[in-house]
């Protein structure tokens, strides 16, 4: 505690403009209120300790936020905090009420309404099992509010139902809403009254009643909709053509929903996240859940999970998604109706360039077997105009899944890529040998096409030019990772290997004939660097060679030297944590290299090294930090065009060597 | 209506007008951007500016501020149906508008709070007047004093009591 003096000195207010120094006292009551307002609720109330002019002065500065969080101030005191504020209330917040004090909020609220608070948020605990605290009437007596809006709280075990409803754009909340019985039509009217309500949410909105009847939602301002709950409500939408985004997740199957008018609802929203079921017959669903990334910034999640019945659940809707370029599927082809579903879907989205579908349920046997020609009655003349990339995951590649792939290949006129992930893990998947090679067989429209089957498997046919392998996390299947090097390996162009280790090569390794790409991202080799010169020396055509991160045995934390040798690489890419030994030889035709080393080994030759990269046209190189070399000879860089050499500001003398040796090649 | 001064245009396609701050320091500015002060934009209105606006309360070199505020701030009401320009030059306002008031002695930033209140410019006033509130926020009332060069006429035990009446706003 400051003892100082009591002295009081009333200082005269200068006039502004004058030659004297204001003070922040010289400031009209209406401005140092205005400053007030600004503060915190408890630095308002401090400043009543400051001096006698201040002593009130938070009492009677309008818009001040009374906002609190879980535990900061005893519930008690809050009502003769509030009762001591004589002004507009620009906000109420308390975060957290304990049963205890549930009833206390009484008071707030009938204080708050007095003070026409514009925000209002309270999060409840909960007592027992669906039991809340009914919030006092007078809430709806505060009309100046203009957002209530839960906070978001989850207590243990159990969501609190929130419910929001700006008045306008700004955004306050009132939290844990538990209807009465029939209270379904008090939400419907307080939703109906709120003419200019942009957002509504209600997620886990309890009812103490057993029985609800039918409800509408419906708001012409309404831009943003949440609804999460356990349990179907039966509400419905309707006449909602503001809105712009929606998110509908409910987990109940004992409704009959109709999604073509809920979907037709929603037609016009750029952001669509939907998750709701209602499966009456396990045997016969189609899943769905769709994501869907929007252009422009409208990131959005569109998911939708249907549990069709006997027929399409969605035939007959007629909206169209028309600004959907991405979009992510999780359907299954089980059934004639699910399939139905996806192509349903698919058929309004015009627009769409990248799709990506994982098949669900694959472990359930194929129901209805479909042909080729089942996929040709459909109306699909402009199905997928301008889709590029298609990505199929968890495929078990039976009869429904294949007919897909085929149908998409011989119909996508624009298609560039087309992967495959083969469901590995699923016993009734097709091996994938079969698999590959009906796929290399299946004709397809767009003639740049390429398609990429991934599988753990072991695969021993023949690739075409088009048909690419990726093999990855195979530290989990090594002995199967073993076979690649005993299969045909004659047609094999490019070869990407990612998280896995490469047994020893067996002693008849005849090398990758037509291998022009190899792409090797966190993979070790078991027997040491020598298996990768091998793999190497054998793969003669190898333009482009990337190695990420290879791991090699360190024998006494010494490696060995080993050479890349590829006399026909074009593009080099090599990073790496500690320096293996890697050597470069003659790269005759290199054009672009990169080398991104942060540690070279202290006895590297820097000489050789880039004796080895001079043929670049363009060069990515890493010095060394402090290292001084000097070359001679006549190798220099007759190609360089661009290069880019990282260095700390000790490698200066190895960039005067370069200087010098671009010299003398100039 | 058509005085000399308020004959001048500009590219932008406002009228110009004089502000005559306390000292007597004419600036010259558009009505567009001088409107931005309602007290003015009333008096435009009113056409009662053409032998310039005299501005007994403000000194030169706080008007030399408010207009450089104005004039940086134009754009906003200018650009309205232009939200490319208004979007470009956000992030540049935003610099301005800190670098304006950060560096400001108390005085002078009080001043400006109370030129921004006589010509009744809402943005600006609330830009200073937060620029208070953060000199206040997170301070005992003892830092608050001293910031703001307040005298404690309390006893000790007056404040005291106060504490006591609101304990819980002053335990940290």
């Amino acid at each position: 505690m400051e003892g100082s003096p009591p002295r009081r000195k009333l200082r005269p207010p200068s006039p502004p403009g004058s030659a004297a120094q204001p003070s922040l006292d010289c400031l009209p009551s209406e401005i140092l209120e205005n400053i007030v307002a600004r503060l915190g609720i408890r630095e308002a109330v401090r400043t009543s300790a400051v001096s006698g002019a201040w002593r009130r002065r938070w009492e009677t500065s309008p818009g001040l936020s009374f906002e609190w969080d879980r535990g900061e101030v005893d519930p008690a005191i809050v009502a003769t905090v509030l009762a001591r504020y004589s002004r507009p209330v620009a906000s109420f917040r308390s975060g957290w009420v304990e049963r205890e004090h549930s009833a206390v909020t009484d008071e707030w609220l009938v204080l708050l309404a007095g003070r026409s608070v514009e925000s209002l948020t309270l999060g409840f605990a909960e007592f027992d099992d669906r039991r809340f605290h009914t919030i006092h009437s007078a809430m709806f007596s505060c009309r100046e509010l203009t957002e209530l809006l839960p906070r978001e709280l989850p207590p243990p075990g159990r969501t609190l139902g929130l419910l929001r409803f700006p008045k306008s754009n700004h955004a306050k909340s009132l939290t844990m809403v538990n209807l009465p019985e029939h209270g379904e039509s008090t939400l419907e009217a307080m939703i109906s009254l709120s003419l200019l309500l942009e957002w509504l949410d209600l997620r886990s909105v309890c009812t103490d009643g057993n029985q609800m009847d039918e409800w509408v939602i419906r708001a012409p301002n309404l831009k943003h909709l949440t609804i999460e709950s356990d349990y179907d409500y039966l509400w419905r939408v309707e006449e909602l053509p503001s809105l712009q985004t929606a998110t509908v997740k409910v987990d109940d199957d004992s409704t009959d929903r109709d999604f073509v008018q809920l979907l037709t609802c929603f037609a016009q929203v750029s952001m669509l996240e939907l998750h709701l079921l209602a499966p009456k017959q396990m045997q016969k669903v189609a899943i769905f859940t769709i994501k869907s990334r929007l252009v422009a910034l409208l990131l959005g999640q569109c998911l939708f999970r249907n549990f069709a019945t006997e027929d399409n659940a969605l035939d007959g809707l007629p909206c169209s998604l028309e600004k959907l370029k991405s979009l992510t599927l999780h359907a299954n082809f089980c059934s004639v109706s699910s399939i139905l579903c996806i192509f349903s879907l698919l058929m309004r989205c015009p627009n769409i360039g990248v799709l990506d579908i994982e098949i669900m349920g694959s472990e359930f046997p194929q129901n209805d077997e479909i042909d080729a020609e089942f996929f040709n009655t459909l109306e699909t003349n402009d199905l997928f105009t301008n889709l590029d990339d298609i990505t199929l995951r968890n495929a078990p590649c039976l009869s429904n899944d294949m007919h897909f792939i085929e149908f998409v290949l011989s119909r996508v006129r624009l298609l560039s890529k087309f992967w495959v992930f083969r469901d590995d893990s699923n016993s009734l998947s097709k091996p994938s040998e079969e698999a590959v090679i009906e796929i290399a067989k299946y004709r397809r429209a767009s003639p740049k096409s390429r398609i990429f089957f991934r599988s753990m498997e072991v695969i021993t046919s023949y690739f075409p030019d088009s048909l690419f392998l990726i093999l990855t996390q195979w530290s989990v299947a090594l002995q199967k990772a073993h076979n690649i090097f005993y299969m045909d390996r004659g047609q094999l162009t490019q070869l990407e290997l990612v998280d896995c280790y490469i047994p020893g090569l067996p002693t008849c390794f005849a090398g990758f004939p037509n291998l022009t790409s190899l792409r090797l991202s966190d993979v070790g080799f078991l027997d040491g660097a020598k298996g990768l010169e091998i793999l190497l020396a054998r793969s003669p055509l190898l333009k482009s060679l990337s190695l990420l991160m290879l791991l090699f045995p360190a024998k006494n934390g010494v490696y060995h030297q080993w050479v890349i040798q590829a006399p026909n690489l074009q593009n080099f890419f090599i990073t790496g944590l500690y320096d293996d030994g890697w050597q470069i030889g003659d790269l005759t035709f290199l054009e672009e290299a990169t080398v991104d080393w942060p540690l070279y080994s202290y006895d590297r030759d820097f000489v050789k090294l880039i004796t080895g990269l001079s043929q670049a046209r363009e060069l990515d190189f890493a010095m060394p930090p402090n290292k001084m070399f000097h070359l001679h000879g006549g190798r220099a860089f007759p190609n360089l065009e661009h290069s880019n050499i990282s260095h700390t500001s000790k490698g200066n003398h190895l960039i005067q060597g370069f200087s010098s040796v671009l010299f003398v090649s100039g | 209506m058509a005085a000399a001064a308020a004959e001048a245009t500009t590219d932008g396609g406002g009228k110009m007008i004089i502000l005559i701050s306390a000292d007597g320091k004419r600036f010259e500015v558009t009505e567009a951007v001088a409107s931005q002060s309602q007290l003015i934009s009333n008096m435009i209105e009113d056409d009662c500016t053409e032998n310039g606006v005299r501005l007994p309360n403000v000194d030169g070199d706080i008007l030399t501020m408010v207009v450089d505020y104005c004039n940086m701030h134009a754009g906003d009401a200018a650009a309205a149906g232009d939200t490319m320009k208004a979007s470009s030059t956000e992030e540049e306002l935003k610099k301005f508008d800190a670098e304006l008031v950060q560096a400001l002695e108390n005085p002078v930033l009080f001043k400006l709070i109370l030129a921004a209140n006589f010509l009744n410019i809402k943005s600006l006033l609330d830009m200073t007047c937060q620029r208070v509130a953060d000199m206040m926020s997170g301070k005992t009332p003892e830092q608050m004093r001293e910031t703001f060069s307040i005298e404690n006429d309390f006893t000790p035990e007056e404040e005291a009591a106060i504490r006591q009446e609101n304990a819980w706003a002053f335990d940290d």
